[in-house]
């Protein structure tokens, strides 16, 4: 992973690699370790809800601008892919490009058509764009099966993305949540990363000042887009089953800001401990209390994130820092 | 395992050590992989709590070779979820039997993750067709997939009510409406294959967005007015039944034959949703109460006691759902695992391989032979006949505990 | 040809009347509070399960039912602003807005745990009567609910004109800091406004029990237009509201019709993209009024 290398790089600007570098190392040495499914299960899921959530963080975080409708995205990416594999036998490594780029594009068109909507006028118009994803997944029945679903068969190899193990994805999940932690960092620190922010906290200031606030936020949606479609692709290739609901679904767009917001929104750690935080939560209490009643994993879920929420509104990165600099008088 | 207690037992003496197998704590763990919260819980927590009746009547029987069945539940609502709770249930709880899944969307992946693990997927009602097509080697499914259990509705439109209404099948028209999930398509994509197939016209296909989203139905119903079907064939889940039950009624449309397809016109509280209006509606569907006499001695038993137990256990009269949940956990306990040398996945797939079970052995007169590719081949559809407010038996006909009323339809043109 | 559009036209009317009452309160709450509420749709799905208890255990019919959901509705609107809306309110608008998604998850997985997921209805046998107007059937129920919809909007946007109490929401509406320094006890207003919200769903809850079966899950799919139809109409905006609602409603009856039920949920959403696209603050709500919630 590159990091800026300007001339003025200073030990602030390098801070994040105390968290990345251990963090990559903890995440190998489980890799290497651990053998139980159930636990890499977890740990592959959690990397897929940190890259997605990351990718989402680029515009609904730094752009301030809150979507949630990125599972149109997210359905591009699985379907666009798995439809070239089933078909015509593409590599899924190929397709993941192709949905990625048919992402991104879809997210000019519709970053162009929401360009002049501000606050719920914006996250309502993209919740109306997933749900027409959604139902177009749900009637375009002979590219996505419809609500039957499209499934992948299990013949592991390479080439169709497909392992034996579950190593080996969560090897590819991590690569993918680097590239994208990467991306972000790497926008975070330029001019475009400025120009975003500066759009979130006052647009009228940032245009007068010359800041082309537009076209930044065309290009952070495009990129947002774009990984969050290769995350589905992914999705598809380590559920090998995907359907309207399970990749189109309002659910996935909901969960993916919920992991920023409970993380910390706009900030490069705030996906990633949103959802390492989230994710194995909603795995752990589902496995420890499906035995009780019907929806009892549900209801504690609901209540641990409502106490969070309530706890640390700014999310739990934003608010551990602030603590730690007070703990140390600043 | 048993070293311990028999040294103990030889011990303490023989009236002990007659005592021992009943009091060893050994069981035999089969996971549980239904949908239980999320908007397919409905159909889920029923096929689950069939497999549960069947769990506690095997063990109250002294059990499965003397080994209590213990059932560890898990939760799968989503495909994820699904992933997650299989691998949990192999790796956490050392189950290596499970039982699923109601939805094509728990059914793909759990049982692609079974596979993965070597472990044996005793598959209940998820109608995908696809199941038992990818050559799994530890996957069966004990009930029906999407054809069995749609064409009996077109069955019944040619054998029956085209011969009742004294014409020809090939100058009977048919609608055919449903929801927009796995199982509305599946089914109205195999009515449309019979029809086909019979010569009967086809007048309406149409799709309406599943769920609760659905507040009127009556462009659908004017749509259907217009197309002057003589038989109606519907897929819907419970809510979208109701609706489509009441406003065909308030908008004065009556088909000559109104044949839902299991699901929601299978769901008991159907009656209660809509008073009389219900009588006259066929169902095609698993078979709920079959006519005893094609049933065996132990099957009417055994029917007798589900009946009782699951009601006392949870104050709702079970139903169609219920009973297929209780006959894939009854097949699995009694049958595979009770012939199967040991519980281990290749011995139980050699015993499924071998069994032989008679039609009428099941409380819904299923019995248990199984196709190479793990597909049960003595599980059918009923239609099935709402009369006096309750589903009653009409075809196939040495199954029928009546014969079918109002056909045509009163008020019908 | 014609007796068949005045049916369609009709059906959508009336079925666009319940999504106007679903978003009234939801308009309102947000108008007020700033607050989009993800649980809107779980209030709706309490107060048909409490009118189902009550015809079932007690014999109540659901138009007298209203009588005694209502306040219960407004009680639990109350104690839900006090326990949780109100301690957001400094944060984040969208720390805000996720924990009213963590409530919906919340009371439907209650109303699960306790209710099992089993659909449950009542049959009121004068529900699906019919009155013949013209070539046009109309039935009973869903015409008095529209009745009662349109009512009940006109009501409460009398009360917010005309009323001391409605005064002080509006302007609090408008200016919160500035409608404290005149003397308005915000925090009432706020706790009332939920209140009201909420007792205005519950309503649409009521209504609809004799027409739909209620499970957990289904304020939320039910809800999902109200959303819809709030933004279409400019947040905010009571009469945008029922307008946007009745827009939907015939919309999607004549989708249905003539392009195929399947795609009718297709055609609104593409219908409030364009809006949008064209008058971005929706139909009755005011340019620049959207700005002041930032996200």
């Amino acid at each position: 992973m590159t990091i800026s290398t300007s001339a003025s790089a200073t030990a602030r600007e390098w801070a994040d690699l105390y968290w990345i570098v251990p963090g990559t190392v903890a995440c190998l040495a489980f890799i290497a370790t651990v053998r139980d499914p159930f636990a890499l299960d977890i740990l592959v899921t959690t990397l897929l809800w940190a890259a997605a959530a990351s990718a989402w963080n680029l515009s609904g975080g730094y752009a301030g601008q809150l979507s949630i409708g990125h599972a149109a995205y997210f359905g591009i990416g699985a379907y666009t892919s798995t439809y070239l594999l089933l078909i015509y036998g593409l590599s899924p490594w190929i397709g993941m490009l192709i949905g990625a780029a048919l992402a991104a594009l879809t997210a000019l068109g519709i970053g162009a058509l929401t360009v002049r909507l501000r606050g719920s006028f914006f996250v309502m118009a993209t919740l109306a764009f997933g749900a027409i994803a959604h139902i177009v997944a749900a009637i375009w029945r002979s590219v996505t099966g419809g609500s039957n679903g499209l499934s992948i068969p299990f013949e592991p190899s390479f080439a169709r993305m497909v392992f034996a193990d579950k190593q080996s994805f969560a090897i590819l999940a991590l690569a993918l949540l680097l590239i994208v932690v990467g991306t972000v960092l790497l926008i975070e620190r330029s001019k475009l990363g400025a120009s975003l922010v500066a759009y979130r906290e006052d647009d009228a200031a940032a245009r007068a000042l010359g800041v082309r606030t537009l076209r930044a936020r065309l290009i952070a949606i495009m990129i947002s887009a774009l990984f969050t479609a290769i995350c589905g692709t992914l999705h598809a290739q380590y559920t090998l089953y995907i359907d309207p609901d399970s990749v189109t679904g309002l659910s996935f767009s909901l969960q993916v800001a919920l992991i920023c917001i409970v993380g910390g929104v706009g900030t490069l750690s705030g996906p990633i401990l949103g959802a390492a935080l989230i994710i194995p939560l909603a795995s752990l209490l589902r496995g420890a209390l499906s035995s009780s009643g019907s929806g009892l994993h549900l209801v504690v879920y609901a209540v641990m994130v409502i106490m969070v929420l309530l706890a640390l509104p700014e999310g739990i990165g934003p608010s551990l820092m602030r603590r730690v600099r007070a703990a140390r008088g600043k | 395992m048993s070293l311990k207690p028999m040294l103990t037992s030889s011990l303490l003496g023989i009236a002990v050590l007659a005592a021992a197998p009943a009091t060893a704590q050994e069981t035999i763990k089969v996971g549980t992989v239904f949908p239980l919260t999320g908007p397919t819980a409905v159909f889920g927590t029923q096929n689950f709590q069939g497999v549960v009746v069947a769990a506690e009547m095997i063990n109250d029987r002294g059990g499965v070779k003397g080994k209590k069945i213990e059932l560890v539940k898990a939760d799968a609502a989503s495909p994820q979820a699904a992933i997650a709770e299989v691998n949990r249930l192999i790796t956490q709880a050392g189950v290596k039997i499970l039982v699923g899944s109601t939805t094509t969307a728990v059914a793909m992946p759990a049982t692609q993750e079974a596979e993965r693990a070597g472990v044996f997927y005793w598959e209940g009602a998820a109608i995908a067709e696809q199941i038992t097509e990818r050559g799994f080697k530890y996957t069966f499914r004990v009930a029906l997939p999407a054809a069995g259990l749609g064409t009996p509705a077109m069955d019944y439109t040619v054998k029956v009510v085209a011969p009742t209404l004294k014409r020809d099948p090939k100058d009977i028209r048919v609608a055919i409406v449903g929801e927009e999930s796995s199982f509305g398509i599946s089914m109205a994509d195999v009515n449309v294959a019979a029809a086909k197939e019979a010569g009967v016209q086809v007048v309406l296909r149409e799709t309406y967005p599943a769920g609760s989203k659905n507040t009127d139905l009556s462009p659908l119903i004017l749509k259907l007015r217009a197309a002057n079907p003589d038989v109606l064939i519907a897929t819907a889940f419970f809510n979208d039944a109701v609706l489509l039950g009441r406003q065909m009624k308030e908008l004065r449309f009556v088909p000559k034959a109104y044949i839902g397809t299991s699901a929601g016109h299978s769901t008991l509280t159907l009656a209660d949703a809509l008073g009389d209006a219900v009588n006259g509606t066929f169902s095609s569907s698993y078979p709920p109460d079959v006519n005893p006499g094609g049933l065996t001695e132990q099957a009417r038993a055994d029917l007798t006691e589900f009946k009782r137990r699951y009601q006392e256990k949870y104050k709702v009269v079970p139903s169609v759902q219920e009973v297929v949940g209780f006959v894939a956990g009854w097949s699995l306990f009694r049958d595979v695992i009770g012939t199967a040398e040991s519980a281990e996945p290749d011995k139980l797939r050699e015993a499924v391989m071998k069994l032989d079970v008679p039609i009428g052995s099941y409380i819904n007169g299923w019995g248990a032979k199984f196709d190479a590719k793990g597909q049960n081949v003595r599980s059918f559809a009923t239609v099935v006949q709402w009369q006096d407010k309750k589903m009653t038996v009409v075809y196939p006909l040495e199954l029928a505990t009546a014969k079918p009323i109002m056909l045509p339809a009163p008020g019908s043109k | 040809m014609l007796e068949t559009l005045l049916q369609l036209f009709v059906s959508g009317i009336l079925a666009g009347g319940i999504y106007a009452l679903m978003s009234v309160g939801l308009t309102l709450v947000f108008g007020v509070l700033r607050v989009v509420n993800f649980a809107h749709g779980e209030y709706m799905m309490l107060a048909m399960y409490f009118t189902f208890w009550l015809f079932t255990q007690l014999s109540v019919d659901p138009y007298v039912a209203i009588l005694i959901v209502l306040p219960a509705a407004w009680l639990f609107g109350i104690a839900t602003e006090w326990l949780l809306i109100r301690r957001t309110l400094d944060a984040p608008h969208i720390a805000q807005v996720f924990v009213t998604l963590a409530l919906s998850v919340l009371l439907q997985n209650l109303a699960l745990l306790f209710w099992t997921a089993d659909f449950r209805s009542i049959f009121v046998p004068y529900a699906s009567s019919v009155v013949e107007i013209g070539p046009v059937l109309v039935t009973w129920s869903r015409l008095i609910n529209f009745i009662i919809a349109i009512v009940t909007a006109a009501a409460v946007g009398a009360m917010l004109k005309y009323t001391y109490t409605g005064m002080a929401i509006r302007a609090t509406a408008q200016d919160r800091r500035s409608a404290r320094l005149m003397g308005v006890n915000v925090d009432r207003i706020y706790s009332m406004t939920f209140a009201l919200g909420s007792a205005l769903v519950a309503l649409a809850g009521v209504l609809v029990m004799p027409l739909f079966p209620v499970n957990p899950f289904s304020g939320g799919e039910f809800i999902l237009v109200a959303f819809v139809v709030v933004v279409l109409g400019g947040m905010g905006s009571l009469l945008g509201a029922v307008v946007a609602g009745l827009a939907i409603g015939v919309i999607e009856a004549f989708a249905a019709f003539y392009l195929g039920s399947e795609v009718k949920q297709l055609v609104y959403f593409l219908f409030f993209v364009v809006v949008l696209l064209v008058m971005p603050a929706g139909l009755f709500g005011k340019r620049g009024a959207e700005v002041m919630d930032v996200t």
